[in-house]
């Protein structure tokens, strides 16, 4: 399981509240929210958080990822934000701090 | 929707859905919206097969009686009774937007058709860039600014309904990837490249609503 860095979380969950005003979902959104069973994003919602979240962490395979996730069975295409969180983790490039 | 708005979407469902498709609908694990949504994007191509069928062949069907499953890759493939022998098969393709549905339907030779729609809405800074590539921002310059979001859509709707038409998706990041270019804003009008082919797609808007429309066959006008 790929650490999940609680300010990676932190960060994404605030890119969804600034995002979630254009979507139809009033509720706490929380690293357990699924972005389809319970945010109910499309496909223009998807393209658009991929982009946030690269202009906020760096070049991502995103579009890889998607890929892989539209290849999977229906029942396990959908994703849960602890998900996305540890997928950012795993493929963002060191800033240079951490280098 | 009334608080009892479950129960007329059960009647709903219970209505206009084939014994396959009520189990689809009922594994499905969307919010509220979205489940009325595949509902209504459903009953429209229904609909339209029926008269369609009805019209070119006179088949007498219900709603009901028309399947609507997923094929390879995910596309909608039309299941009828009595359709077999005609040797023209029914095409729909769906889509749905924030509480909207809508469907396109063709009976054809087998070629897909191809529809998307979206809402005009504020956007967040950067949507340009998510939604379009460079190439395709360039196509769009010189757009008047009251137009300029409209067409933007316009441009992300019309690859969308090529990429459901040609079951390529959106193949974000692939060589496949739907891909616009050219316009016409008299014609109102988008060619969309994918791999070798080109298609048109025909957009309009009503209200706030974009919508586009490919109907392979046609091929790109010169």
């Amino acid at each position: 399981m790929t650490h999940v860095d609680p300010e990676v979380l932190d960060g994404v969950l605030k890119l969804l509240q600034e995002l979630s005003g254009d979507w139809e979902y009033d509720g706490v959104i929380g690293p357990d929210t699924y972005f389809l069973a319970d945010l109910g994003l499309e496909s223009l919602d998807i393209v658009v958080l991929g982009t946030m979240i690269q202009q906020q962490y760096g070049r991502l395979p995103f579009a890889e990822y998607l890929e892989e996730l539209g290849q999977r069975p229906v029942e396990q295409r959908d994703i849960t934000v602890a998900e996305l969180v540890a997928f950012v983790c795993e493929h963002r490039q060191p800033s240079l701090e951490e280098v | 929707m009334p608080a009892d708005g479950s129960l007329w979407k059960r009647v709903w469902a219970s209505r206009v859905l084939g014994r396959r498709e009520r189990e689809l609908f009922a594994a499905l694990r969307l919010p509220e919206l979205r489940q009325l949504e595949w509902l209504g994007a459903r009953t429209a191509a229904k609909e339209a097969v029926v008269e369609l069928l009805r019209g070119a062949h006179g088949l007498d069907l219900l709603p009901a009686d028309i399947e609507i499953l997923a094929g390879e890759g995910g596309a909608p493939v039309v299941a009828a009774p009595g359709v077999e022998r005609l040797g023209a098969t029914p095409v729909v393709s769906l889509a749905h937007a924030q509480g909207e549905a809508a469907a396109l339907a063709a009976l054809g030779s087998g070629d897909a058709i191809g529809i998307d729609i979206e809402h005009l809405s504020p956007r967040p800074p950067g949507f340009a860039e998510a939604v379009v590539t460079a190439d395709e921002r360039r196509l769009l310059e010189g757009i008047p600014t009251d137009h300029a979001d409209e067409w933007l859509l316009r441009c992300w709707c019309a690859k969308e309904a090529v990429g459901k038409a040609l079951g390529t998706g959106m193949a974000p990041g692939r060589a496949e990837a739907p891909a616009m270019v050219s316009l016409d804003r008299d014609r109102q009008e988008v060619v969309v490249r994918v791999g070798e082919r080109r298609l048109v797609a025909h957009t309009h808007r009503e209200g706030d609503l974009v919508v586009a429309t490919t109907l392979p066959r046609e091929g790109p006008r010169s």
